[in-house]
């Protein structure tokens, strides 16, 4: 080749490399912002709060004097709050990890995965537990009071204690499931040669599972102490419905966000103490060998109390839809139900698709980070879980503040509202759930692609994304789901003439008839458990044939 | 067959598709040792975890003292077959000190006794300042002698140990292979010792088998 003509190529070629590497560069530095999208989207709400709190303050706008007075007042609230969560956090645990230690020694394929179906029921919202249990007490009652027997109605307290831990129960059930997950089965079978499985449960099992459980307590803790909806329906004020309270009273968000300081601190610490335990548990890859490879002979005792567990976690599924069924009365009342609840169902899963959309590409970055980070893990990890303690009214308020400007006016009167308090709920979660699957991934199999030089675009989509490919279906269902759920800050934000499945629900669950309620409820329990089988299905079946020849060696 | 502590018939064990262990027979009485030999993954930890009750048998039968302990519809529980295991890591129990690990398997002894063993075994295996210590603040060579003296504190009738001195300096692999020897003699224990070096076969003594590709063979 002429050398003039060689020279030529060769500078085109270098041309085409730099390009290719500006491109590179400019890929990477957006990825490296990604991260901050993140906590924009989910800190937007509670920074906007704070900064107007600040502004008011230094206005001399807010009345400390009259805070005071008042939080006195709801000290009582705050204090029956937290003696409600702590009932229903230990009550859930107590018979969750009853269950888990049931559903532990389960190594039998589909069974081994089927064991976590247990999670989608975590997503049936309290009210709807709250109106099937009520369904079903009145008709018992109704059953025995000819009888002479007569049922004191569920309501109060008791009546908010018992139904809350029913409606955690699943919670409790998948997070005592996922502590006893983080024991080594080596150190199961060291205890095993020299003592009754019953006494290695208690002297080894439970103990080394503990930080992950209590760590469970101190999330159902959070969402019981933060979730309003069923001692409301049951007639009994708490704490975070205070906040809700507030902003509609006086309209002004800092009123709003003082009152909610106490318990927005309160979950904060709660938050901070149990998310390190969890973490470990959360993203710990599985371990190669199965515990109790031959079935525990558990005393007598234990034995009992784990089949009692279960018939009480059976009953927590069956009663949702026994007791819902029964309140809608018939194929043509739910039938009535779809009709009437058209236009919220189309809008609620419009708002619950889009913000799965969203929350899964926003949670991986923050995955990402969460993985490869050496630096300040922890501060990432606590930025991820700070969001989980925040109230949801709070949320709901914050997005007003932020966007109710003449500028944003398209934003704050449409459906983007309640898809943006949904991420800044639910994004967290998305990103839990990803980074376990990447911690599933070998190192080395991204070592190899990056060894064979791709692009970072290819090794994204050839060999990234079809690895995350199960966490990113559960990450989407999940927020799918939680958003189908949501009421809190939707009942906020939601636009002018537009209502959710859920704010429908909790309206007429206050005024109007308890069958189109009942039908509107086993709608969304019927969309949830539906995408969540297509979830599992796909799950375990992708699973099965992964492990075909992954046959256990030593 | 009842003077026999240990009496493995026909024994098989298969994971999927793969025949791990293929009819492996072979008895022992109090006090006599065999050491088996032979390439990675060639089932010697699926055997040991079949005499251990930690697996069931798919064909065959296990026998200790002369009862049955396995088979492929019956397993005796791990604990009640009164043996000793070290595995292959020294799985010590995190949350307890080395004394609670070492004292674990020991519930039934007056405390006097318990102690004296204790301090028996800690100094045997070199650890005498150490019963305080967590197992995250031992070193690995620290960490297997101590799994040692936990198998070898309740005075099994049989003890098990996959290769148990892996990682250990040649001096101290040594005097721990004397310690096992002792125990064992002064037990009357039967051992069965699984592992890949000629030297810790020989000092040990017995008999030999050298098992490869699940096959059991002399």
């Amino acid at each position: 080749m002429n050398p003039v003509k060689k020279t030529e190529t060769l500078l085109t070629g270098k041309k085409a490399h730099d390009k290719v590497k500006r491109g590179a560069q400019l890929l990477n530095s957006f990825s490296n912002l990604l991260p901050l999208l993140f906590l924009i989207v989910v800190f937007m709400p509670l920074m906007v709060l704070i900064l107007d709190l600040g502004i008011q303050a230094t206005g001399g706008l807010v009345n400390w004097q009259s805070w005071l007075e008042s939080f006195y007042r709801r000290w009582v609230l705050l204090r029956n709050s937290i003696n409600l969560a702590a009932g229903t956090a230990a009550a859930a645990m107590f018979i969750g990890l009853l269950a888990a230690l049931r559903l532990w020694p389960i190594n039998r394929k589909p069974w081994l995965y089927l064991r976590w179906l247990v999670l989608m029921f975590a997503v049936i919202s309290p009210y709807m537990h709250a109106l099937a249990w009520n369904t079903l007490f009145l008709m018992f009652r109704a059953i025995l009071l000819p009888l002479g027997v007569e049922l004191t109605p569920l309501g109060g307290w008791s009546g908010s204690w018992l139904v809350q831990t029913m409606a955690f129960l699943p919670l409790a059930v998948g997070l005592a499931l996922l502590g006893l997950e983080t024991v080594d089965p080596l150190l199961i079978e060291a205890g095993r040669m020299q003592h009754p499985d019953g006494k290695v449960t208690l002297k080894i099992a439970l103990p080394l599972a503990a930080p992950a459980i209590l760590a469970g307590f101190g999330f159902i803790f959070i969402f019981s102490l933060l979730d309003y909806s069923i001692p409301s329906l049951f007639g009994k004020n708490i704490y975070a419905l205070e906040i809700f309270a507030e902003h509609s009273a006086s309209g002004r968000a800092a009123s709003a966000f003082l009152v909610a300081l106490p318990l927005l601190l309160l979950s904060i610490v709660m938050v901070y103490f149990s998310q390190a335990p969890l973490r470990e548990a959360l993203v710990r890859p599985p371990f190669k060998v199965r515990p109790w490879n031959i079935s525990p002979q558990w005393p007598v005792y234990l034995s009992i109390l784990q089949k009692v567990a279960l018939i009480i976690l059976a009953l927590h599924i069956l009663v949702p839809l026994v007791g819902l069924s029964a309140a809608t009365g018939s194929l043509s009342a739910l039938g009535e139900s779809v009709k009437l609840g058209r236009r919220e169902i189309i809008f609620s899963l419009n708002v619950a698709v889009s913000t799965a959309i969203v929350a899964v590409p926003l949670a991986y970055p923050v995955a990402s980070v969460l993985l490869n980070t050496k630096m300040r893990k922890g501060y990432w990890w606590i930025l991820t879980a700070l969001p989980l303690a925040v109230p949801a009214p709070l949320i709901g308020i914050g997005l007003i503040l932020a966007w109710n400007r003449p500028l944003f006016g398209a934003i704050y009167g449409s459906a983007v509202m309640p898809i943006l308090a949904a991420l800044a709920r639910f994004t967290p979660f998305a990103v839990i759930i990803l980074l376990a699957q990447l911690k599933r991934i070998d190192p080395l199999l991204i070592e190899a692609a990056k060894i064979l030089k791709r692009s970072k675009l290819s090794m994204l989509f050839k060999i990234h994304l079809p690895m995350l490919a199960p966490g990113m279906i559960a990450a989407f269902f999940f927020t799918f789901a939680l958003t189908l759920g949501e009421l809190g800050a939707t009942l906020i934000v939601a636009p002018p003439g537009k209502a959710t499945l859920t704010m429908r629900l909790y309206n007429l669950l206050h005024y109007g008839s308890t069958d189109l309620v009942a039908g509107l409820c086993l709608i969304i329990v019927f969309i949830t458990a539906l995408s969540a089988s297509f979830v599992f299905v796909f799950l375990i079946i992708r699973e099965s044939s992964r492990n075909q020849n992954n046959v256990r060696k030593f | 067959m009842d003077e026999y502590i240990l009496d493995v018939r026909e024994v098989k064990k298969n994971y999927g598709n793969i025949e791990a262990v293929k009819q492996a027979s072979f008895a022992l009485r109090a006090n006599s040792r065999l050491i088996i030999k032979g390439p990675s993954g060639g089932g010697k930890t699926t055997l040991l975890r079949l005499l251990a009750g930690l697996e069931v048998p798919d064909e065959g039968q296990i026998y200790i003292n002369g009862c049955l302990a396995s088979s492929n519809d019956f397993t005796l529980a791990p604990n009640l077959r009164k043996m000793g295991f070290v595995f292959q890591s020294p799985a010590l129990w995190p949350h307890l000190t080395v004394r609670s690990n070492i004292l674990f398997g020991l519930g039934g002894l007056p405390k006097e006794k318990r102690q004296a063993r204790l301090d028996e075994l800690l100094e045997a295996i070199e650890l005498p300042d150490y019963k305080d210590r967590y197992p995250d603040q031992l070193s690995g060579g620290e960490a297997r002698r101590v799994a040692l003296a936990r198998s070898l504190a309740p005075e099994p009738p049989c003890m098990l140990m996959d290769e148990p001195l892996t990682s250990l300096d040649d001096s101290l692999k040594e005097k721990m292979l004397v310690l096992i020897g002792n125990e064992a003699t002064r037990t009357g224990s039967a051992l069965v010792y699984v592992t890949h070096d000629r030297q810790e076969a020989s000092a040990l003594g017995g008999a030999i088998l050298n098992m490869k590709d699940g096959h059991l063979e002399q």
